[in-house]
């Protein structure tokens, strides 16, 4: 129960409950300070978060120095902005404000959020299959594997950020436009890397199969691709990072609704704490998104090479 | 049980410019149903031997034939047990077994599984079906390349060092398990079995083959009866004999490959 208890990040959690819910010392009537009941929600959700995974860690020191960070950070901001206000409010909103902005923007968020996922997820999905797909069948075709390989490596150099803003003039929506620039931004790399995994793939495995007399298909597909698939995984999270990426450079050209483009009319119209509660969003979002593919991996990879 | 028959056979391996000869002007005929061991020391050509039986090299010179067939490749009337363990490694070890026999029937998913099972039982796993290769010992995963190899019902077994990397306990006890099970058969199997070791050839087989770089340097018929059990047979005098020459002819050899390498320095 001690270890719950008594311990820096909650005597910092107290702090900033009891300094956030203390009156600000900034009275601008044109930058009027929001409510702190969200900020101060914000803070009870992370700290509910780590109480879990102070549970679930054996030690727990990294959670706590985690914790303590964030804490810390955070009272840094409150002080420097709502209490003390040392820092320009137009430029550094006080977090009362940018966790407000949760409350009141919460439908233009998710329907935001919404429009990105189905980009991101179709893109990135249609990436990966089609990149897999091929890279096997070229990979295990020697002739294919010699002509398609030194192309591929070229089309992989080019980062699909820079002609990201011509397709979205080329293409006749938004919605198709990024679509295509998050499945180039992932498609090249994917098709290389699974050529070069199947080139490179343990002869032992192969030969394995071979003696069982395996037809192609049950050669590509029920040998190589599981073999593969452990590094498939791995990739994905680089590869995630690479498409929202992307995808938020699309948002910053062409969209009318996005994640992205939630803090790019923010910066445009100098709203800086609902940028700031954009950004916010979209860490989260991605963390979420990588814990995903990680207990996809703990679920579907119970080997290691 | 079918007949295997190398004729002239000589195998380079290529590569760029390079020529490696590794087989030689090799003659040897194996009968349906005998058991013959390949002996001979490290990098003489016994796995490249048995790679062109499997049918995964292909010779430079000369013919490999099985029943008068040249080999074009690998195929269903052979089974194959590495040196090295060849399971894969996201498959359970009955969904290995199985997966083997699925590509050579089509019966249904219901008798695959149980054949699996009735070999997986033979070789002593019954308790370990559901378990990874990387979740069982070196020992077992080699059973349960057996299990695989025989749960296809081939007429040939070709096996390359199985025991190689086993601890003489265990090795024993796979010596007896493969013995049992190749004689239970009616019609036997024709097993082409790669060992470093003279005891398990003497044991195991019916014909010695020995080779020596590149080549066959003399062939040993082993006269003893069988069943062979390690108790009574390390006490045979006659036993005793031969395995004195056979080992006097190992290390002949490998006294001169030293030799060599020292002219050599
Ligand atoms: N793929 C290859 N390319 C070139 N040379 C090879 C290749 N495989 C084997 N060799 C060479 O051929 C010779 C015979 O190799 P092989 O693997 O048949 O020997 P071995 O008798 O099985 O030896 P060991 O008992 O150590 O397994 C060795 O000198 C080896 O270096
Ligand atoms: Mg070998």
């Amino acid at each position: 129960m001690k270890k719950y208890v008594l311990n820096v990040p909650n005597l910092l959690f107290l702090a900033l409950v009891t300094l956030s819910s203390l009156a600000p010392s900034r009275l601008d009537a044109r930058n009027p300070m929001s409510p702190a009941s969200a900020f101060v929600g914000a803070i009870i959700i992370v700290e509910i978060f780590f109480l879990f995974k102070l549970k679930r860690s054996r030690n727990g020191m990294a959670v706590k120095d985690i914790a303590t960070f964030t804490y810390a950070s955070l009272l840094l901001w409150e002080l420097l902005t709502s209490k003390l206000d040392i820092l320009k409010y137009i430029f550094v909103p006080a977090p009362e404000n940018v966790f407000y902005v949760f409350v009141k923007f919460w439908l233009v968020i998710l329907s935001g959020f919404e429009r990105s996922m189905i980009l991101l997820v179709s893109g990135f999905s249609a990436a990966l299959f089609f990149g897999v797909l091929l890279g096997i069948l070229v990979g295990w075709t020697p002739r294919l594997r010699n002509a398609v390989f030194p192309v591929v490596k070229v089309f992989s150099t080019v980062p699909a950020l820079i002609y990201t803003p011509y397709l979205v003039v080329l293409m006749p929506t938004f919605g198709t436009a990024s679509v295509l620039v998050i499945f180039l931004g992932i498609f090249w790399s994917t098709l290389m890397n699974t050529i070069n995994d199947v080139g490179t793939i343990d002869k032992r495995i192969i030969d394995s199969a071979r003696i069982l007399n395996v037809k192609t298909n049950v050669m590509l597909f029920q040998v190589i691709f599981p073999y593969l698939l452990p590094r498939i995984i791995n990739s994905l999270s680089v590869q995630l990072n690479i498409s929202v990426m992307t995808l938020n450079a699309a948002e910053l050209i062409g969209a009318d609704r996005g994640m992205g483009y939630f803090v790019k009319r923010s910066i445009d119209y100098a709203n800086y704490d609902q940028a700031i509660a954009g950004i916010i969003f979209i860490a989260i979002v991605l963390t979420a998104l990588n814990s995903l593919i990680l207990i996809a991996k703990r679920r579907l990879v119970k080997w290691q090479y | 049980m079918s007949r295997i028959e190398l004729r002239n056979l000589s195998l380079a391996y290529e590569s760029g410019n390079e020529r490696f000869l590794a087989l030689e002007n090799i003659n040897l005929s194996i009968e349906s149903g005998e058991f013959v061991c390949v002996i001979g020391s490290s990098g003489c050509g016994k796995s490249t031997l048995l790679g062109v039986l499997e049918g995964l090299i292909f010779p430079s010179f000369g013919e490999a034939l099985i029943d008068g067939v040249p080999i074009t490749g690998t195929g269903p009337e052979r089974s194959v047990v590495f040196q090295h363990y060849s399971l894969f490694p996201w498959m359970s070890a009955k969904r290995n077994v199985a997966f083997g026999v699925r590509q050579v029937t089509s019966a249904s998913t219901k008798d695959v599984n149980e054949i699996a099972e009735d070999f997986l039982l033979k070789v002593g796993l019954g308790g370990f079906m559901d378990k990874l290769p990387a979740e069982l010992s070196g020992g077992m995963q080699q059973r349960v390349a057996i299990a695989r190899a025989l749960a296809v019902n081939p007429k040939i077994l070709l096996m390359d060092e199985p025991f190689g990397a086993i601890d003489a306990k265990t090795r024993v006890q796979l010596q007896e398990l493969l013995l049992s099970l190749w004689g239970a058969d009616k019609e036997r199997k024709t097993v082409v079995f790669v060992t470093h070791d003279t005891d398990e050839a003497l044991l195991l087989s019916d014909r010695i083959v020995f080779m020596g770089p590149r080549h066959i340097e003399r062939e040993i018929t082993v006269p003893f009866e069988r069943p062979r059990s390690e108790a009574t047979f390390f006490s045979n005098p006659e036993y005793a004999e031969l395995r004195k020459s056979l080992v006097s002819l190992f290390y002949r050899g490998v006294a001169e490959n030293i030799g060599g390498e020292e002219v050599l320095i």
